[in-house]
């Protein structure tokens, strides 16, 4: 593969009008393949275009631009370029311009999109929220950190800070209320109310009820009597748009500080979000959020069980509402008993990859749930 | 425990901006949609302000709803709180990353705020879901505007017209680009034909008026603003061309009204406000100048670009007030030099004090430049027959001859009624330089005035052969269309 690598220069930024005659193309065209148009890139990323043409000989060169200047010129296939797109996620706009060696040319252009990750600290510190069970699954209490080793890709980490969390909880309670929650509604409002009774006098909640629309019910709260009205008044109507009700959940808590967690409930698949569900797994990842997940009836178990287990949390599965009050007991037991774990990562490198996250226990009967990773993408992680 | 209590403080903080309520489930959804009713038929009369409160509860409730989110945007940007419209417009676009109009306003917003790079991928994004689309090439126009890149911004502005040749907002940038470039010509087609695809668009009328009132062409650019601001009398843009109109024709009473309205409308109007700061500068009241640049500068909503510029020009308020303060109390006490008077009169000039600047100076006695400079201080004072008196002698006295001294005196005859003689100046002055162009439309002036229509008009296509864009070259134009209907121009 030679390569021209070329000065970075102010080039016409907006591809000619490819207003070619198709005729006179042949079928030459390029696609860019990676990155995807939409995802998003940081660091040193591989820029890769596809060129099709009657013979790979018609091919003259391809040139890769990035924000309208030429990076690279690429002469013989594959057609690809490394460019560092820096630490700062933004939104890029590549773009790749095949010409042929009869003096046309074709193009194609991607946008990337930029990743929103809240961020509190300067310094890379992580922050965990961790649960133990034992085989019976009961809740271990009274660990020290010395229990406790972290790996970042497989690398250990020395923890800093270790206790048992008794801090106020700020807390997303989201209710399916589509028509087939309509036979189980007075059972779903009582266990529903019976959790926010849970919930300590610090501790903020607000609710989120959903069908293909969703809507706040109560904006963040520590009154008990408010919440209750609230998920106690839900009418079972419409679709299910489950992803955008975690979404505008995840949304609502972006921006506060300390232990946040998303308590839903659904009864049914997503049928009518806007968000697909690769958006919500990436905003699962992007946040330090633990999300409980109850699916009651027949439901996509493989859905809510990685979403919520991505953020440290976990899903539950029940048959009858009537089960739904143990389910929120137990949830409420786990958020009482979770221990706050903090390291300096020794990352260095902030490409925006996902950094896999592990919590093991010296004591092998012991289960951890802790967040599975986060990006690395700088001031993203102190959290 | 402190570690505690920060977590504490920080969550109640938190909470602190929040206007918390609860509600049941039906009262919200209720309350919604009528909220959503409510802001976006605000938006649509044009009243942003109103339209922001219920669009913000509308989308603080209805949490998937694109409307309440997309129409909220578009307000806050109306109500130039761009930052607010980009939050509101990227949950919009999460919701339909497809919609294309909302992909171009986030584009408009990140523009807005100086982010060009952020402005760019939104409307590229646009023209991938419809090639060609012209409110995104439009878009990307003003992104090459921006970077300074001024032939790929017109080769795209005339690319979203062929692709729309009713698109009034290309037309109107490109005639903006024109206007700023001083070519007045140009500029004046184009928004023509921005306000005959779309009578009603008040940008367009907008930029019109102030190329009428750059062309001298007074009544015009009164006009076209007045239609503006009665379509759109809730933008303080209008107000803030007419007070800039109106300003040029040195009408400072109706400028400062002006201002002052479009003020009225929004009190950090950063235009309203440099406008009414200019005023207070002209009449020597510094301190009100500075009162309003701080209140324009206070406003958080400004723009990073539009803010150094307010600054900038604060500050050579400040240093002007410090020289005109210090000039001042030397020329009282007796004490100021010649050097003093110069830079006093100077200052006296650019607040448009030309009778006071031209005392000043003529008391230092002044030779070459600042005789010249004399001249032309006793001509806008309206002081014609000294102003000839220097001209004609620096004019004999120049050595190489000079044009434009010619031109000069030949205006003050005219003013001072002897178009004859002013004739002969014009004649001279062409004699010395054949291009000069003011020399030739003031000589068809001339010919114009003592009643000979066949050489005004030879005069005047003489000018326009040889400066087809130049400033004049509408009004003559104009004026040709007047005299001699029958040739062409």
């Amino acid at each position: 593969m030679k390569r021209l690598l070329i000065a970075i220069l102010a080039l016409a930024a907006l591809a000619p009008a490819v207003a070619q005659d198709a005729e006179k193309r042949r079928g030459f065209a390029i696609h860019i393949t990676a990155p995807a148009a939409d995802d998003f890139v940081l660091g040193r990323t591989k820029i890769e275009a596809a060129v099709t043409a009657e013979t790979p000989a018609d091919v003259d060169r391809v040139e890769f631009f990035v924000k309208d200047k030429v990076v690279f010129v690429d002469r013989e296939p594959p057609y690809e370029c490394i460019f560092d797109f820096g630490e700062q996620s933004k939104a890029w706009v590549i773009r790749a311009i095949a010409y042929h060696r009869e003096g046309f040319s074709v193009s194609d252009v991607i946008v990337t999109r930029k990743i929103t990750i809240e961020s509190f600290e300067e310094v890379n510190r992580v922050i965990l929220w961790v649960t133990v069970t034992d085989k019976s699954d009961h809740l271990i209490e009274n660990l020290g950190k010395e229990s406790f080793t972290v790996f970042e890709d497989g690398a250990p980490q020395t923890i800093r800070e270790f206790f048992r969390e008794e801090r106020p909880i700020t807390m997303a309670i989201v209710l399916d209320s589509s028509g087939s929650m309509r036979e189980q509604l007075k059972e779903v409002h009582d266990a529903a109310a019976s959790f926010v009774d849970t919930l300590r006098p610090e501790d903020h909640a607000l609710v989120i009820d959903f069908d293909d629309k969703v809507f706040l019910l109560s904006d963040l709260t520590s009154d008990h009597d408010a919440l209750k009205e609230s998920v106690s008044s839900t009418e079972a109507l419409g679709a299910t748009a489950l992803y955008d009700a975690i979404h505008a959940a995840f949304r609502k808590l972006r921006g506060i500080e300390g232990r946040k967690a998303i308590v839903l409930l659904s009864d049914g698949d997503d049928t009518s979000s806007q968000y697909a569900y690769d958006r919500i797994l990436e905003e699962a990842k992007a946040q330090s959020v633990l999300l409980y997940a109850i699916g009651l009836g027949d439901v996509k178990k493989s859905v809510m069980k990685d979403l919520s287990e991505t953020t440290g949390g976990r899903a539950f599965f029940v048959g009858k509402a009537s089960q739904l009050g143990d389910v929120y007991r137990r949830i409420a037991e786990e958020l009482r008993l979770q221990y706050y774990l903090s390291y300096s990562t020794t990352n260095t490198k902030w490409d925006g990859r996902f950094i896999k996250l592990e919590v093991k226990s010296k004591n092998s009967d012991w289960s951890v749930r802790a967040r599975r990773g986060y990006f690395a993408i700088r001031g993203s992680v102190g959290k | 425990m402190r570690r505690e209590a920060t977590a504490l403080v920080l969550v109640i903080a938190g909470f602190a901006a929040r206007e918390a309520f609860a509600a049941k489930a039906g009262d919200v959804r209720k309350e919604a949609f009528r909220l959503l009713n409510e802001g976006v038929a605000a938006y649509n009369r044009g009243d942003y302000t109103a339209a922001i409160p219920p669009l913000q509860k509308a989308a603080a409730t209805a949490l998937n709803s694109f409307p309440a989110h997309y129409f909220l945007g578009l307000s806050l940007a109306g109500d130039r709180r761009y930052n607010e419209a980009i939050d509101a417009y990227t949950i919009a676009l999460d919701l339909d990353p497809a919609h294309l109009q909302a992909n171009v306003s986030m584009g408009d917003a990140w523009l807005a705020v100086g982010n060009v790079d952020e402005a760019a991928p939104c409307y590229v994004r646009a023209g991938k879901l419809r090639p060609e689309f012209a409110p995104a090439l439009d878009g990307l126009a003003r992104v090459m505007e921006a970077r300074a890149d001024t032939d790929q911004a017109i080769a795209l502005y005339n690319r979203a017209l062929a692709s729309d040749k009713g698109f009034a907002p290309a037309y109107t940038h490109l005639g903006d680009l024109y206007l700023r470039a001083g070519k007045l010509d140009e500029a004046v087609k184009l928004l023509v034909e921005a306000v005959s695809v779309r009578p009603d668009f008040g940008p367009g009328l907008n930029r019109l008026a102030l190329a009428y009132g750059r062309l001298g062409f007074s009544n015009e650019a009164v006009a076209t603003i007045r239609k503006a601001i009665e379509l759109e009398p809730k933008d303080p843009a209008h107000r803030d061309t007419l007070g800039e109109v109106l300003l040029g024709m040195g009408q400072l009473t109706g400028a400062e009204a002006s201002f002052q309205a479009a003020i009225a409308i929004d009190p950090a109007d950063p235009k309203g406000r440099a406008g009414l700061a200019e005023i207070a500068r002209r009449k020597g009241d510094y301190a009100k100048a500075l009162e309003h640049f701080d209140a324009a500068l206070a406003d958080p909503r400004l723009p990073r670009s539009r803010r150094e510029q307010l600054a900038k020009l604060r500050e050579s308020v400040v240093a002007e007030q410090a020289a005109a303060t210090a000039l001042e109390a030397r020329v009282a006490s007796g004490s100021a030099s010649p050097e003093d008077r110069v830079s006093l009169s100077a200052l006296e000039a650019g607040k448009g004090h030309y009778e006071r600047a031209a005392d000043l100076l003529s008391a230092t006695g002044p030779k070459g430049a600042d005789r010249e400079k004399l001249a032309f201080y006793l001509f806008r004072a309206g002081r014609f027959r000294d102003a000839h008196g220097i001209y004609a002698e620096l004019a004999a006295s120049a050595t190489p001859k000079r044009a434009d001294l010619e031109v000069n005196d030949g205006a003050t005859l005219a003013r001072l009624g002897d178009d004859a003689k002013a004739k002969e100046a014009f004649e001279r002055a062409l004699a010395i330089d054949p291009e000069q162009p003011l020399g030739r439309v003031y000589l068809g002036n001339s010919f114009l005035r003592q009643g000979d229509t066949a050489s005004a008009a030879t005069a005047y296509r003489a000018y326009l052969e040889a400066h087809p864009s130049g400033s004049a070259a509408e009004q003559v134009r104009r004026v040709l269309a007047e005299i001699a209907p029958e040739a062409k121009p």
